[in-house]
């Protein structure tokens, strides 16, 4: 088990070398001279003095090539250094670690929520199939996904925050602030669940399985909590993964409508501040943290089914 | 002739409601089983002979509605509660279910899923469970039965597998087992082991048993009796022989003919739909013999001698 | 056994022609818009946030004009976007999925590679980081979310091309002598396309909600251009004087929007029975 850990996570290192490499580039080809950035950032009255210019430029190493730049920025960012914000002066090492707490409990709490709603609904759904609750339900999925995740954010806020006064609409106080960026972020991420889980049940139920559990003579809840419900887990589980992803991905919107203090809110403050150093190191850690996700996912599929967990053994 | 009867089905009716209209899967049939007797259920696929055995286990889609008498033991299981229901499967009625391959839940051990049987018979201490489980598999002739236990389902092989269920129908004291389509897509070395698992588990419970298949020469092999069915009723009924030797209705003729040995000549034509289904005779549209009478009404059962029945107007 | 009432096929056929007319409605509103709706730009102060009225549907917003005008000009301009980049997603995810599944190998690896480094950025994310280097302008957002749009349709394509290019009629056409140019265009071409349909459809759905997330934080469409998210993006400044002004740019993009899903989804029906059982 361990060795099949070590193998993925060693061939991942040309995938994050790429990701290193497009966050680079991406901001290397930016318009714009860092130099000249970072000139104003440390001395917003001292106008353009092309010595003080040639200095930040050397400091930079804007002078070397492409990849002697990137070369260095990388082996910076093995060492664990991403170097200083040219706005802030931190190091964006610290400041992602600042931040990237927020995004994750906010992430996370979504994937509650979404987990929550999902399989609840999902349940519903497929035991009451095809009944005007399931039909209703199914319709609300549908229309809930094509609702953009910041439409519900404003209007959570207005019903919660400005009329029922529950939560705060800005800002970050006490983890109870989580709740309302986390349930909208649940709730425009839960419909595939639903959707995946009712289908899967009744797929399920409809399998030899169940079939042969039930002539065993077992009740229908022995087969759903026994059977069932275990049998669901590896889709469930592969749509967390989805959902996770595709969560940090939209934490970044609902971020920024709520004020929270995570790396999406800052990343684009820093992209629009041409902050180039909190820029790449932000976007590189977006890249590595998802490539991260979905390796767990893959290692936490092998713990659930026994077949796959035979594969992986007999390839190494 | 006086022994007793197991199961007495009589005039059951199994429908689908589906949006395209009802599915009439088994029509009026009547059958009975006699205690230690093997009954054969033949037809091809979709003839409701399936639908038939997951009726008398009352384990039926939500969209069926079945209807008719099922005695199970002078107990009519056509008023009885699911929860009731559930003491007689896997206790009194034993399943040997369909495709073995799917048949076990695959993220759960043998061990447990053994267990889940014996429990649902009689709450028992892990130790005494894991003793009865050994037993059970080594009377299904299994040479390892700890590995077994402590091994996933995909590790066995598909007749391993279907010992395995047997095993587990075996823990109750079981009067009636019904195997559904024991040999469906299996090589023919393993199928010889299903006719032994088959008589194995006779062997153990002297039960009675309904053989679901499709396949005339292996139900030949095996059964006392022989029911033949066609797009959801019985058109043919007679014991073993008179079935080998004297089929009489066009259809199991044709099936006959149909075998390898007599040339794999094919029925023309295919089964008529269950929810439009013809006027008169179902077989008409592929019958040779059909005649203007079998176009326009549906013939009856009718005794040709004690045991032997034909669904025919030209037996 | 619980008793349940199937709806008759015919009175589900009715109620799916009621959906496919709104939408067909919804479509020639938004297609028509500049003609329907003319007066989109036209700014009065005198009427400033205006609650809905008859004059007035979906009320004024802060320069005094109509919201409903609004509304479908800006829709439209997504909708025209979203067809734009899903052409152009569809064009690099064909031509890459059929290249890299016909030839395998070395370059099939390569390719399934840079879907994968592709598929780690979140597309918000990875939009934002590009517009930083492009500009924020219409045209960059058509480009950015085709460059992350195709890996969807590359991944779709490759795996049906694996299986059509083993198929009788193709191997027959390698056989007699057929290039493999001709036989990508000529087989496998047509063939790969139906199964891409559904996706196709929802994807414009997709398109249309990252169009507004993207305008709704600044990098999309440009005032004075309207567009649902930029709208929004201005309610939301009004949300305690005026909440009524995030009812009618959210109601018409959730309608367009499950619309279009769900004729993805009956186009997925009438491709693929089997999927069709499961969902009964």
């Amino acid at each position: 088990m361990k060795k099949i850990i070590i193998n993925r996570i060693v061939m991942l290192i040309p995938t994050v070398i790429t990701i290193a490499f497009l966050a680079f580039s991406i901001m290397y080809f930016s318009p714009g001279n860092p130099a000249e950035i970072l000139m104003h950032y440390r001395n917003p009255e001292g106008g353009t003095d092309p010595a003080a210019l040639a200095h930040y430029e050397e400091m930079l190493g804007l002078d070397d090539p492409f990849l002697t730049q990137f070369q260095n920025w990388f082996t910076g960012i093995v060492s664990g250094d991403f170097g200083e914000s040219f706005k802030t002066g931190n190091p964006v090492a610290e400041e992602f670690f600042y931040r990237i707490g927020y995004t994750l409990m906010l992430s996370l709490t979504g994937l509650f929520f979404s987990l929550i709603i999902g399989i609840t609904l999902g349940f519903i759904s497929a035991e009451f199939k095809d009944s005007w609750l399931d039909n209703l339900l199914r319709l609300t999925q549908s229309i809930k996904m094509s609702i953009p995740s910041f439409w519900l954010a404003l209007f959570f806020i207005y019903i919660f925050s400005t009329q029922l006064r529950w939560f705060s609409a800005f800002g970050y106080n006490s983890p109870k602030d989580l709740i309302l960026p986390g349930l909208v972020l649940g709730l425009s991420n839960s419909s595939r669940m639903v959707r995946l889980v009712r289908t899967c049940i009744l797929e399920e139920k409809g399998s030899g399985y169940v079939y042969t559990a039930r002539v065993k003579g077992l009740s229908e809840n022995q087969i759903f909590f026994r059977h069932i419900l275990k049998n669901i887990t590896l889709p469930i589980i592969t749509l967390t993964g989805v959902s996770l992803v595709s969560m940090i991905g939209g934490s970044l919107i609902i971020e920024n409508i709520f004020g929270l203090p995570g790396i999406g809110t800052y990343l684009v403050s820093a992209i629009m501040a041409k902050d180039y150093p909190v820029s790449m190191g932000f976007l590189f850690a977006y890249g590595v943290i998802i490539v991260f996700i979905n390796l767990f996912i893959d290692i936490l599929y092998q713990f659930v089914d026994p077949r796959v967990r035979d594969c992986a053994n007999a390839e190494i | 002739m006086k022994t007793e009867s197991v199961l007495k089905i009589s005039n059951l009716n199994t429908y689908f409601q589906t949006p395209d209209g009802n599915v009439l899967a088994v029509c009026d049939v009547d059958i009975e089983i006699k205690k230690g007797e093997i009954v054969g259920l033949i037809g091809e696929t979709g003839c409701g002979k399936s639908v038939l055995g997951e009726s008398v286990l009352k384990v039926l889609p939500e969209n069926a509605v079945s209807t008719g008498s099922i005695l199970f033991q002078n107990e009519e299981l056509m008023d009885l509660q699911q929860k009731r229901m559930r003491e007689i499967r896997g206790r009194k009625i034993a399943v040997i279910p369909q495709n073995p391959s799917e048949a076990l839940n695959p993220l759960i051990k043998n061990k447990k899923q053994i267990f889940e049987a014996i429990d649902h018979n009689q709450k028992q201490l892990g130790s005494d469970k894991k003793k009865q489980a050994i037993g059970l598999l080594k009377k299904m002739h299994f040479k390892e039965p700890g590995q077994v236990l402590d091994s996933y389902p995909h590790r066995l092989s598909g007749g391993m597998k279907q010992r395995v269920l047997a095993a587990m129908g075996l823990c109750g004291n079981p009067s009636l087992l019904i195997a559904d389509e024991p040999t469906k897509g299996l090589d023919a070395i393993v199928r010889s082991q299903v006719i032994e698992t088959l008589m194995l588990f006779k062997e153990n419970t002297g039960t009675a048993m309904m053989l679901i298949t499709h396949d005339l020469n292996f139900a030949v092999k095996v059964c006392d009796r022989i029911a033949v069915m066609y797009a959801g009723e019985l058109i043919e009924m007679g014991s073993c022989s008179e079935i080998y030797n004297k089929p009489i209705h066009p259809y199991l003729m044709g099936l006959f003919m149909a075998q390898p040995e007599n040339g794999l000549v094919p029925i023309e034509g295919t089964s008529p739909s269950l929810i439009n289904l013809p006027q008169g005779c179902r077989f008409h549209e592929r019958c040779e013999k059909a005649s203007e009478k079998c176009r326009h009404f549906h013939p009856q059962m009718k005794k040709l001698t004690l045991t032997h029945e034909v669904r025919c107007w030209n037996p | 056994m619980r008793k349940f009432k199937l709806k008759t096929k015919k009175q589900h056929q009715q109620l799916i022609w009621l959906w496919w007319g709104l939408l067909a409605l919804l479509l020639v509103l938004i297609i028509f818009a500049p003609v329907i709706f003319p007066e989109s730009n036209t700014i009065d102060y005198a009427r400033q946030l205006q609650k809905p009225s008859l004059q007035h549907w979906f009320g004024t917003d802060e320069f005094g004009r109509d919201l409903l005008s609004r509304v479908f000009n800006g829709m439209r301009t997504s909708l025209l976007y979203s067809l734009i980049i899903e052409a152009i997603a569809l064009g690099i995810g064909l031509m890459v999925g059929l290249v890299s599944g016909y030839m395998g190998g070395r370059i099939d690896g390569f390719f399934s590679y840079i879907m994968n480094v592709f598929q780690a950025f979140p597309t918000t994310v990875a939009a934002i980081a590009l517009i930083a280097v492009l500009g924020t302008s219409d045209l960059t957002l058509i480009v950015v979310l085709s460059v992350m749009g195709w890996v969807a349709y590359a991944r779709i394509v490759r795996s049906e091309t694996l299986i059509f290019k083993e198929r009788d009629f193709v191997l027959g056409a390698r056989a007699s002598g057929a290039n493999s140019v001709y036989i990508l265009g000529k087989h496998i071409c047509p063939n790969v396309l139906l199964p891409v349909l559904p996706l196709a459809t929802l994807m414009i759905g997709h398109g249309i909600m990252a169009i507004a997330s993207l305008s709704f934080l600044g990098f999309g469409v440009q005032p004075p251009n309207a567009e649902i998210g930029l709208m929004l993006k201005d309610s939301a400044m009004f949300i305690n004087r005026a909440p009524w002004l995030l009812v009618g740019p959210g109601l018409v993009l959730a309608m367009v929007v499950a619309l279009i899903n769900a004729l993805g989804d009956a186009i997925r029906d009438k491709l693929d029975p089997q999927q069709q059982m499961v969902e009964l």
